[in-house]
């Protein structure tokens, strides 16, 4: 392994610009003659708009132009888009109501935005929106997506009936009815999964630009995936072609999926640059950030899970209400449906599953793709099954697990609900696991607690994602939008350094260290002679950006794909100048070489010679510059198990983390360090799930965890370190072997860390404690348990 | 935030004349509530008044058994003082469980009092030890001084200049923090003075800080845990919120001021083991913790800090709090154990 290469921890390229203050966030930048932008939003969760007033707003000092819906209907700008179709159980398409950029006739939630107000100054904006006065007819609102099918409950759009937007299922009902009636055991559980508020460190934000002469739009954006908001904002909302539009998406503070989705504001923002002909600035304040950024998870759960007499899983039936909110935000309709029940059979041979989803409609923020995307609520629900079901049966709860794990040897693995695991050995994360959390301890430890007045408990949470998002036509068969293959090109320059273009998009995960590795290992170019570009439209080729931890699985692939190329031509120039046969020549570590001699030429050389052909193959370009796109075989798995150890205070109710283990199975890592970041983080992520973060609205649709003063983010003292190891099986789908781990900890931390909990509570009676487990929650539940004893 | 005239008198005399003569003047201290008001266009002072330039209201004075704070010192500034350490430990504690550094380098105790919000940490330090409040024209006791919800004794142009501490026998601050906004959910105040125990509540009343006179009754005869063992709070006067039922919060109240048990989570230097079952790194997962203060030349303060391990081998190790490259400081997390008062050594 070199200094540089695949497995080394090369500390990130991008941290020194980050940590001095150097980067380029959006808020950053200043471009000349720029203008504000606030929006006017509402302050009802439903409310009929009865006449929007923006007469005195027009004449206040600095204002330039103020603009609501019909101004965008009257240019022919269209509604916002949900790019992914699903087919409900009636063979019918999901209901699509239009999403207006600017309301026009009715506000659906809380912060709904229905007119801008662009001034010189942003408190100039701000000013004018404050006068621009609105006539709101309040309406019922449907808040609780339990509530959101009842006949009694307001219809969020007047033609959704039942404000169901697909009810759709997946999986073999008769076989798992079957298996339901041939069960000896049955466990059921009822859980909600809590609706998470994504909190990037940076907001939204947006600049859209025009320029007269050559009429070319640019949009500056916090995006994940610039092109595609590119294709939406051409194709759909029809602000401009393609080629006169230009996306970038320049160093963004976090994503978390809030980020992938084309929102309203940065629309906007585009298109009234080209109105006012000056550059149109916006920035979310955290308040529009907690009441506008999709939202995630939501989910109203019933699961049940039969199991033969000796423990082994005969079948799995889940019902889920999966909140919408009040539209279909980018890829909203996808999550609760293919990117959740595909993943029920978590690492286990369960035969027949079902699982059907009603998609509701409420007056709540849009929810969407957030850390995971559905894989934390199908690992959240198995998870639980199973522990509950241990708990139950009376059979260890790794035991239980191990007994219905897919066996190593057993891949190919067919799941019954579409999802071909390509590889795994789940048993081995499990033992690894069980050792590093010593867990034979674990008795000893609990009775130590116990004489402390502490409730001591441990919990497992074995989870499977799917990742390396995605194989075209598969998600294509699905109801995609769009493929989701990815672009990669390496440019050499003629003094033989490198520019890497990548169509996948970095917000915090490193990519520039990451893929500099991967292209110095394959290319035996130094590290940093590598710079990698990636984030704007105009200087990479399409791309698909970057979610569900497809970067380094999709994007890293296409550029492997590419130096194999530059490889192939580097070798016809060396074997031209060195006057040997192509086939006679090598490639290692950089260097061309004559087969058995010490006749060579460096990579750089071979550059130069590609850019100053004088001395060059008959026939063959110049340059030395290499485009590959690569469309995945299949999804890839990572899995793994974590293992939480909790102790309660009886007393207050309040947990502490006192072990968390977590053993990854990502195949192939590249930058330990990075994974290792990326596990802590997303445990923490996870955790926060589980113990601290839920975003809470009152009965008529009022956000009452708008801020950091009510909603609970986890911070350094509710983390804890995560004590890490890994058991990695490359993955055969793609040529790195990587699988994606940037979701790994969201998705499995929020089992683990519930069944801890639980486990500490269960001699007492509490079998079951609904996220996020405060303090008080705990507290009441042991008294609510203690009362019914 | 709408327009504004920003002034900074230099004297507290020129501050009285400039809020007199304003409109709708405020008074700028910390500014970290009122800034945050104003930028979400909440409020619409046409003057604020920075108090930050008055050099007479800052500092701290420690004088025949008296700390003296003055109404624009920072918490940061009280949390570090070795007065207030070493006379009131439990008030500098306090300080320093104040928001976050940024906060209590800004914040200040008057600014604090002032606004009292009824989850602010002073007001109860204020009730607990019998403080009295300075203003530019009298003297108000903290019993007088907080009214209700955001409400006080102060009239709408006096500004207040210093709080005066009294220095009790014992002190303890126990505060068991809101999880998200880290204000007090409850926090309790013990203090045992020449007069009696005084027990005062923050963060769970509906009209604010409150005392419990039950408590204080039964501390007074017998300073111990064991005192208030079968005292139940009453729920019908405290808040109800997301983060808590008001009955959880009035079983808190005995928990925040009945512990007796104390578990820190300390650092300790790398490489040494349990003496007892040989873990490595400390501390071992049996281990437990008791601190004590232990005031040194120089009138520094070292706490001792020492670590029961899994059997009976106790070592110690010696921590100074905020050393730049000592171990580091023992830190208060939610959930953690309060202790009980301890007496203030002698001298």
């Amino acid at each position: 392994m070199s200094e540089h290469g695949m497995g080394a921890s090369v500390r990130r390229k991008e941290d020194y610009r980050f940590l001095t203050g150097n980067g380029h966030y959006l808020d950053d930048m200043v471009r000349p003659r720029q203008t504000f932008a606030c929006f006017v939003r509402s302050p009802h969760a439903h409310a009929k708009i009865r006449g929007i007033d923006t007469s005195s707003a027009a004449s206040a000092p600095g204002v330039i132009g103020i603009f609501t819906g019909k101004d965008l209907e009257a240019d022919g700008v269209g509604p916002l888009i949900c790019g992914w179709g699903i087919t409900d159980k009636n063979g019918e398409p999901h209901k699509a109501p239009a999403h207006p950029a600017l309301a026009t006739d009715e506000v659906r939630h809380v912060g709904d935005q229905l007119a801008v107000v662009i001034a010189e100054t942003l408190e100039q904006a701000r000013d004018g929106a404050e006068l621009v006065s609105v006539d709101y007819e309040e309406l019922p609102a449907v808040v609780l997506p339990k509530n959101a099918m009842d006949a009694s409950s307001p219809l969020v759009h007047a033609d959704v009936p039942n404000n169901l937007c697909y009810d759709w299922e997946l999986g073999d009902k008769a076989a798992t009815e079957a298996a339901f009636s041939n069960a000896a055991h049955v466990t059921s559980i009822d859980i909600v999964n809590n609706r998470l508020v994504p909190n990037a460190i940076e907001p939204r934000a947006a600049i859209g630009e025009y320029d007269a002469g050559s009429e070319n739009l640019t949009l500056y954006t916090t995006s994940q995936n610039p092109h595609v908001a590119r294709l939406v904002l051409s194709a759909f909302n029809g602000i401009a072609p393609e080629h006169k539009l230009r996306v970038i998406a320049p160093d963004v503070g976090g994503g978390f999926g809030s980020k992938i989705f084309i929102y309203a504001e940065e629309t906007v923002c585009l298109w009234a640059a080209r109105k006012v002909r000056r550059p149109v600035k916006w920035t979310a304040s955290r308040s529009e950030a907690f009441q506008t950024d999709a939202h995630g998870r939501d989910h109203v759960t019933h699961a049940e899970l039969a199991m033969d007499a000796d423990g082994k899983f005969l079948g799995l039936r889940v019902n889920t209400i999966a909140n919408m909110g009040a539209y279909l935000s980018t890829f909203a309709t996808c999550v609760p449906s293919y990117l959740y029940a595909t993943l029920l059979a978590g690492q286990y041979t369960t035969p027949a599953i079902y699982c059907d989803v009603q998609a509701v409609f409420t007056n709540t923020t849009p929810v969407d793709a957030l850390r995971g995307a559905g894989r934390p609520e199908a690992t959240y629900v198995i998870e639980r099954l199973v522990e509950t079901a241990a708990k139950e049966t009376g059979v260890a709860p790794s035991e239980l697990r191990r007994r219905n794990m897919v066996a190593a040897d057993a891949y190919p693995y067919q799941t019954p609900v579409i999802m071909q695991y390509d590889c795994g050995n789940y048993g081995a994360s499990l033992d690894e696991a069980m050792r590093i959390a010593d867990h034979t301890g674990f008795a000893a430890r609990k009775a130590e607690a116990q004489s402390r007045g502490k409730l001591r408990g441990i919990g497992f949470s074995a989870y499977i994602e799917a990742c390396g998002i995605a194989p075209s036509a598969a998600v294509g068969s699905l109801g995609a939008g769009v493929g989701l293959w990815e672009a990669g090109q390496i440019r050499f320059n003629p003094t033989g350094n490198v520019t890497v273009f990548t169509g996948s998009h970095s917000h915090g995960q490193g990519h520039e260290t990451t893929f500099a590795q991967i292209i110095s290992e394959r290319l035996g170019v130094p590290f940093e002679n590598i710079d990698v570009v990636h984030g704007d439209t105009d200087k990479v080729m399409f791309g698909m950006g970057t979610y569900g931890s497809r970067s380094a699985a999709v994007g890293g692939s296409a550029l492997v794909k590419a130096a194999d190329k530059i490889i192939e031509k580097g070798r016809k120039i060396a074997a031209h100048i060195l006057e040997a046969s192509e086939d006679d020549i090598e490639f290692a570590n950089g260097n061309f070489t004559v087969a058995g001699t010490d006749k060579a030429m460096n990579i750089g050389e071979v550059a130069f010679a590609a850019y100053v052909p004088h001395n060059y193959p008959e026939g063959l370009e110049p340059g030395l510059n290499e485009t590959a796109v690569y469309d995945p075989l299949n999804f890839s798995f990572p899995a793994g198990t974590h293992i939480c150890e909790v102790e309660i205070d009886p007393d207050t109710g309040a947990v502490e983390i006192v072990n968390y283990t977590a053993v990854d199975d990502f195949g192939t890592v590249i930058n330990p360090m990075i994974v290792a970041g990326q596990v802590q983080g997303g445990v923490a992520h996870g955790v926060g799930q589980a113990l601290h973060e839920g975003c809470n609205y009152d009965e008529n649709g009022q956000l009452i965890t708008g801020s950091f003063m009510d909603y609970s983010m986890p911070r350094a003292d509710n983390t804890p370190s995560v004590d890490i190891g890994y058991t990695s099986v490359p993955s055969p789908s793609n040529p790195l072997g990587v699988k994606g781990c940037g979701e790994a900890g969201a998705i499995a931390a929020p089992a683990a860390t519930i069944n801890a909990v639980v486990d500490a509570l269960w001699d007492l009676g509490v079998h079951d404690i609904a996220m996020p487990a405060t303090a008080h929650k705990i507290w009441q539940s042991i008294r609510a348990a203690k009362a019914a004893a | 935030m709408y327009d504004f005239e920003y002034q900074r008198p230099a004297s507290l005399a020129d501050a009285i004349t400039a809020l007199k003569s304003a409109e709708d003047g405020k008074l700028l201290a910390g500014g970290h509530t009122l800034i945050p008001t104003l930028k979400q266009r909440l409020a619409r002072p046409s003057d604020l008044i920075d108090l930050s330039g008055i050099a007479e209201l800052r500092g701290i004075k420690s004088e025949g058994g008296t700390i003296t704070v003055g109404a624009t010192t920072s918490h940061a500034e009280v949390t570090e003082s070795d007065a207030v350490k070493s006379a009131i430990p439990a008030l500098a504690e306090l300080a320093g469980m104040i928001g976050d550094p940024q906060v209590r380098h800004c914040g200040t105790i008057g600014g604090s009092i002032a606004n009292n919000d009824p989850a602010a940490d002073y007001p109860g330090a204020l009730l607990g030890l019998g403080a009295t409040i300075v203003t530019d024209s009298r003297e108000i006791t903290a019993d007088d001084f907080f009214l209700g919800l955001f409400e006080t004794a102060l009239e709408e142009t006096e500004i207040i200049t210093a709080v005066k501490f009294p220095v009790p026998q014992a002190a303890n601050y126990q505060k068991f923090a809101q999880p998200a906004s880290r204000f007090s959910l409850v926090g309790a105040f013990v203090a045992k003075t020449g007069g009696g125990v005084r027990v005062a509540i923050t963060g769970a009343g509906q009209e604010g800080v409150f005392r419990v006179p039950e408590m204080e009754a039964a501390l007074s005869a017998n300073f111990s845990p064991d005192a208030i063992s079968g005292i139940t709070v009453s729920d019908s006067n405290l808040n109800t919120d997301i983060h808590a039922s008001a009955e959880y919060r009035a079983h808190l109240i005995g928990v925040m001021v009945g512990s007796r048990g104390y578990r820190l989570r300390v650092s300790l230097p790398k490489g040494r083991q349990c003496a007892s079952c040989r873990q490595a790194p400390l501390p071992c997962s049996g281990a437990t913790f008791q601190r004590s203060r232990v005031p040194v030349a120089g009138r520094r303060v070292r706490y001792r800090i020492t670590a029961y391990p899994c059997q009976d081998s106790p070592f110690s190790v010696s921590v100074r709090p905020n050393a730049p490259d000592g171990p580091p400081t023992p830190a208060r997390f939610p959930g953690s154990r309060p202790a009980f008062p301890q007496p203030v050594p002698a001298g």
